[in-house]
C-alpha cells in the first residue's frame, strides 16, 4: 500500500479537506469519506474508529484525524503530509486576514456566508452520523449506548456545568463504550458470536 | 528577525495547549486565552482575543490551528505564525506514531473488535452531539456577536428560518444528488449571502 500512494495527491486531498472544514473536527468526516474512503485507501469502519481515538487523545480533533488517516495510508510520512495538507489552507487564510483584513469578522458578507456554511455543515454532520450508524448500531446494546451518549452530551450542553467537566464527557463515554465491549467479550461469548454472524465476520 | 526566545516561547505555549487539551472546542479556546492574554502571556487584550477567536471560527480548519497562526503572526510576524502553528500538531504526531502501530497490529483481534463494537456506538452519539453544537450558531443566531456567548439560551424567538432553509436544501442536495460536500458548502455560502442580505 505504501508504495503506490502518491504523497503529492495525499497532500492535495488533505488540503481540500482542510480548506472546507468549518465548525470543528467532526465536519471533516464527510470530506474524508469523499476524498479518502472513496479511494479505498481506508474503510468506513476504520474512519469511525479513528474519530473515537482522535477524540480520546490530546489535541485538535481535525489535526488528530488527519494524522491517523495519514498514518494508516503511508505511515509517518503519510501522517506528516496529511496534517501539513490539512493545516496549510488555514495558515495561508489566517495569515492573509491578519495582514490585510484585520476586521474580517465584521464584514456583513462574511458573517452571512459563514451562517450559510454552518447551516450546510449541520446537514453534512447529520448525514455522516446516519452513515456511521449503519456500521455501528448493530443491535439493541449498541442502540442503547448511542441513546445514552446523545442524552448525556446534549443535556451537558444545555445544563450549565464547568467546561472542564463537560469536556470530559466524551472521553468518559468512549471508555464506557470500550468497557461494554470488553464485558461482552469476557462474559457473553455467545453474544460475541452473534455479533460476528450479523456482521458477516467482517 | 524576531527574537529566538520569543519564538521558543510561542512554540512551547502552543505545544502545551495542544498537549493539555482533551475534547477540543471551547476548552481549547479557554486554554489558549489563559496562556496568551495579559502581560504574563503575550500581551494580547481580551478584546483582541475575542476577535481572534471569531476569525478562527469563521475561517476553515481547526480553531486551535487558526488561533495559533493568528497569535503567532501578531507576536512575531510570519516566522511566529509558522512556529506557533507547527507546535499544535507535534504533540499529537508523537502520540499517533505510538498508538497507530498498535491499532493496526491488533486490528483483527476479536477483543479489539469487541472494544470498538462498543466505541462505535458512542461515536454515533458524539457526531449527533456535534451536529447540535454546530446547529446552535446558525439556527439561533444571525449575529456573530452572539457567537461569543457560549451558553446560548434555547430561545425559540431567535430561530433563524433562513438557516433552517439552507440546512434543508443542503440535506436535499447531499442525499438526493449525492453532491460533493465541497460544492454544497459553496452553494450554502452563496445562499447565506443572498438570503441574509435581505433578511437583516
Amino acid at each position: 500500500m505504501d508504495a503506490n500512494v502518491n504523497l503529492l495527491s495525499l497532500f492535495w486531498k488533505f488540503f481540500k479537506i482542510g480548506m472546507f472544514t468549518f465548525g470543528g473536527g467532526y465536519a471533516m468526516i464527510p470530506l474524508i469519506e469523499r476524498e479518502v474512503v472513496a479511494n479505498k485507501w481506508i474503510d468506513k469502519e476504520e474512519i469511525t474508529d479513528m474519530v473515537a481515538i482522535s477524540q480520546s487523545i490530546p489535541g485538535a480533533v481535525a489535526v488528530n484525524m488527519s494524522l491517523f488517516v495519514g498514518y494508516k495510508i503511508a505511515k509517518k510520512k503519510g501522517a506528516i503530509i496529511s496534517v501539513l495538507g490539512c493545516i496549510t489552507p488555514s495558515f495561508l487564510i489566517i495569515l492573509l486576514i491578519a495582514m490585510l483584513l484585520s476586521n474580517f469578522q465584521d464584514y456583513k458578507i462574511v458573517q452571512h456566508a459563514f451562517t450559510g456554511i454552518l447551516s450546510a455543515v449541520v446537514a453534512l454532520i447529520i448525514l455522516s452520523a446516519i452513515k456511521i450508524a449503519k456500521v455501528a448500531i448493530l443491535d439493541k446494546v449498541t442502540l442503547i449506548i448511542t441513546i445514552i451518549t446523545v442524552v448525556v452530551l446534549v443535556l451537558g450542553q444545555f445544563i450549565t456545568i464547568t467546561h472542564f467537566l463537560s469536556s470530559m464527557f466524551p472521553i468518559i463515554l468512549i471508555v464506557s463504550g470500550a468497557l461494554t465491549g470488553l464485558l461482552i467479550y469476557y462474559f457473553f461469548p455467545k453474544k460475541v458470536r452473534e455479533i460476528y454472524q450479523e456482521r458477516g465476520n467482517k | 528577525m524576531p527574537d529566538l526566545l520569543v519564538l521558543l516561547r510561542l512554540f512551547l505555549t502552543f505545544a502545551k495547549v495542544a498537549l493539555f487539551n482533551f475534547g477540543g472546542g471551547f476548552v481549547m479556546i479557554s486554554l489558549i486565552g489563559n496562556e496568551i492574554i495579559g502581560p504574563q502571556g503575550f500581551n494580547i487584550t481580551p478584546e483582541e482575543f475575542s476577535n481572534i477567536i471569531a476569525v478562527s471560527q469563521m475561517t476553515p480548519g481547526a480553531v486551535a490551528i487558526n488561533t495559533a497562526t493568528y497569535v503567532g503572526y501578531k507576536i512575531a510576524g510570519i516566522s511566529g505564525a509558522l512556529v506557533a502553528t507547527l507546535a499544535i500538531p507535534i504533540p499529537s504526531f508523537i502520540i499517533v506514531t505510538f498508538v497507530s502501530p498498535v491499532l493496526i497490529k491488533y486490528k483483527d483481534h476479536k477483543l479489539n473488535k469487541m472494544i470498538f463494537y462498543g466505541i462505535r456506538a458512542v461515536v454515533v452519539g458524539l457526531i449527533i452531539n456535534a451536529a447540535v453544537i454546530v446547529a446552535k450558531t446558525p439556527f439561533f443566531v444571525n449575529n456573530y456577536q452572539l457567537l461569543k456567548n457560549i451558553n446560548l439560551p434555547f430561545d425559540l424567538s431567535l430561530l433563524n428560518f433562513g438557516s433552517i432553509g439552507i440546512f434543508l436544501i443542503s440535506l436535499f442536495l447531499l442525499k438526493k444528488y449525492k453532491m460533493n460536500p465541497i460544492v454544497v458548502i459553496f452553494i450554502a455560502a452563496i445562499l447565506g449571502i443572498v438570503i441574509f442580505n435581505f433578511n437583516v
